[in-house]
């Protein structure tokens, strides 16, 4: 019984971390995307100037 | 000090850039000691086993997830009444986190559930409110991508947020409320916690990690959502480096590289 818990704490806190894992990784994206979306206008404004 | 002047997206930004390695270096180490104490020190449960150590992230995502909501209906305030940017921002960037705490809250007591009541779901009063909390937050962040124009998005997001805080009362007395297959509350501000001293640390200390956790990802989220809404502005324009041209030809084969404001 106490290896079948351990196998149900295992899967909780192994879910938790893969899902905090990739809310990090989309954020460092989302990030990376917006660093960019600013270059490219202000380059593209600066073309058109 | 005037604080209001941080109301500013141009003064917040670079507050939560300073403010952010603390509060990541603050989510590191307390889950670090709230894991050791929840999964080494804390005892066994006589009655529960084991499997009771899922309360560490169990309790503290479920009560963050209710949390958060209240702070974003708060920010919706603002939105609404005084149509500050910054509030606006912030409940967008709390809301992702707020649906991830509420889904942690609802797969993790599913999981104890099985071993302890013999289920994985009951529509029991507690569990159902939780799971109307989580449609809540993805009918938030539906409402606001569905929106073309922001600000019409926000106003549309706050109004729903206000609707729906009324469910996190509910949630919280729900085991008062309804006869439950959910246990009542092991901690409480008018009682004596419930739980062994070594349970109840290992569970406010995840629980700090939990809210720690939470403010870096606002704090990290609000940063792009900032740059992105006034990415029109000078400041941001001013802020963010052109990309050096030895940079920019070694990013030509890596497009993911970026020099960080």
């Amino acid at each position: 019984m106490t290896d079948q818990h351990w196998t149900f704490i295992a899967v909780a806190y192994g879910i938790t971390v893969v899902l905090l894992g990739i809310e990090w990784a989309v954020l460092r994206k989302a990030r990376r995307a917006a660093l960019a979306a600013v270059r490219a206008e202000r380059d593209l404004d600066s073309t058109a100037a | 000090m005037n604080f209001f002047r941080f109301a500013a997206p141009q003064a917040f930004y670079p507050l939560a850039g300073r403010l952010l390695p603390w509060f990541a270096a603050a989510t590191v180490l307390l889950t670090m000691a709230g894991l050791y104490v929840g999964l080494v020190v804390a005892p066994t449960d006589f009655q529960q086993g084991e499997v009771y150590r899922i309360i560490f992230i169990h309790v503290p995502s479920a009560w963050m997830a209710m949390f958060i909501y209240l702070v974003m209906a708060a920010y919706g305030v603002f939105t609404l009444v005084w149509r500050t940017r910054l509030s606006a921002l912030m409940t967008r960037a709390l809301a992702p986190t707020g649906a991830l705490m509420a889904a942690i809250a609802l797969y993790t007591g599913a999981i104890w559930g099985k071993p302890t009541w013999g289920t994985w779901w009951v529509w029991d009063a507690r569990l159902t409110s939780t799971l109307i909390l989580l449609f809540l937050y993805l009918g938030y962040m539906a409402l606001i991508a569905a929106i073309e124009d922001p600000v019409r998005a926000d106003r549309a997001g706050a109004l729903l947020l206000l609707i729906g805080v009324v469910n996190v009362p509910i949630i919280y007395f729900s085991v008062r409320w309804w006869n439950t297959l959910h246990q009542g509350a092991s901690v409480s501000l008018t009682a004596a916690p419930k739980m062994a001293q070594t349970m109840l640390t290992g569970m406010l200390l995840m629980s700090l990690a939990a809210w720690m956790y939470t403010i870096t990802t606002a704090l990290h989220r609000v940063r792009s959502l900032i740059l992105d809404r006034e990415r029109h502005t000078q400041w941001v324009r001013e802020l963010v480096a052109p990309v050096p041209a030895t940079a920019a030809s070694s990013q030509a084969s890596d497009p993911h590289r970026q020099s960080q404001p």
